[in-house]
């Protein structure tokens, strides 16, 4: 039998390892500070709110929710829906990033999060590099 | 209200004809397919009993068993002979019976009123609907959801041609609930009664005879 309390993905802290994942900066110190990241957070929410407002109906008001910390608080996503905002905050963060090298990979993954979201398959991510701060690089 | 198995069983059937639904937008318009549904059927009855009180026209009267009265459908005295009565207001979940003509002794009174679903929802955001719905209606609830899912723009499971598909049975569905309901779900029941202007609860101007010349015996 599944426990519910497994799910990955759930909380803000859980959404900034996996997005460190996917940017090959689990390493201290960070490449990407926690606040940009949570700012990516808090935009994606906000451009799922546009795109899917349907994932913002609760039983109580539609609000977007808003994050200041990593915390363990929980992002009221459905689980199908989650690998979506993984994503799109990492692509909002790549598109903060000042190197140009990784347009193409915020690009990519920009388009993951909307092909989640409003689409039915995934496009293949591209752009891959060794990234900046990577412990392969 | 609705068993949670047969809730179940149709989440699940939509979700598998919906790629990139979320539950909570399969929900929202689970309510509204509902309340269509109910509005248009008329199927979702209650018996409510009114005390009359001598000379009072207005009662305010209000469901026990969930949703909110829509229509009034009957009205009868304790000998079941049927009473004028109109609903002029309607304040969710009841709603105010008012007598045509006011009555000169105390009783209780039947009232037949036909019902929707209301807010608030479950805690899971289901509405408060009848328990007998999925199990009798699951199809057309189905088609409903389908439908109306299916004609939203921009989403994954947009599709214009099994939307119209899904809406028309669904609107089959209602049609065949509301003749069920009418005819208190009696197979192979008249499908025409007497219209309302008919009815008559005197014997003013005759008594009846079984035929119109006892000498024609």
């Amino acid at each position: 039998m599944e426990n519910p309390e497994d799910e990955r993905l759930d909380t803000v802290e859980s959404y900034v390892n996996e997005v460190r994942t996917l940017l090959l900066d689990r390493r201290s110190p960070h490449r990407y500070k926690d606040h940009e990241i949570l700012t990516a957070l808090n935009t994606s929410l906000a451009e799922a709110r546009r795109v899917r407002a349907d994932l913002f109906i609760y039983r109580h008001g539609n609000h977007v929710p808003y994050f200041t910390s990593v915390s363990g608080e929980t992002v009221p996503i459905e689980t199908q829906f989650r690998l979506a905002f993984v994503y799109g905050i990492a692509g909002h963060v790549l598109e903060r990033d000042d190197e140009d090298v990784q347009d193409q990979r915020a690009a990519s993954f920009t388009s993951q999060f909307y092909s989640i979201l409003i689409g039915i398959q995934r496009p293949p991510v591209q752009g891959g590099n060794k990234g900046p701060g990577s412990p392969q690089a | 209200m609705m068993n949670e198995r047969d809730v179940d069983r149709l989440l699940n059937l939509a979700r598998t004809e919906l790629v990139g639904a979320s539950d909570a937008g399969i929900k929202a318009q689970l309510y509204d397919v509902c309340r269509e549904f109910f509005k248009d059927s008329n199927s979702w009855y209650e018996h409510i009993s009114v005390s009359i009180i001598s000379g009072q026209r207005h009662y305010r009267i209000t469901p026990a068993e969930g949703g909110m009265i829509l229509r009034l459908a009957a009205v009868w005295d304790n000998n079941r002979i049927p009473l004028s009565a109109i609903l002029p207001h309607l304040d969710p979940p009841s709603a105010e019976l008012e007598l045509v003509y006011p009555q000169n002794t105390n009783f209780t009174a039947k009232c037949v009123v036909t019902k929707q679903i209301v807010e608030p929802t479950t805690r899971e955001m289901l509405p408060e609907a009848p328990r007998w719905l999925l199990p009798v209606y699951h199809e057309t609830i189905l088609d409903g959801l389908l439908g109306k899912m299916m004609g939203q723009t921009t989403k994954s499971y947009s599709n214009d041609t099994q939307s119209v598909y899904h809406l028309r049975r669904f609107r089959d569905g209602i049609m065949q609930a509301r003749v069920a309901s009418e005819r208190a779900n009696l197979y192979g029941g008249q499908a025409w009664r007497f219209p309302n202007s008919f009815r008559t609860n005197s014997q003013r101007g005759g008594v009846s005879t079984p035929f119109p010349r006892p000498t024609s015996w």
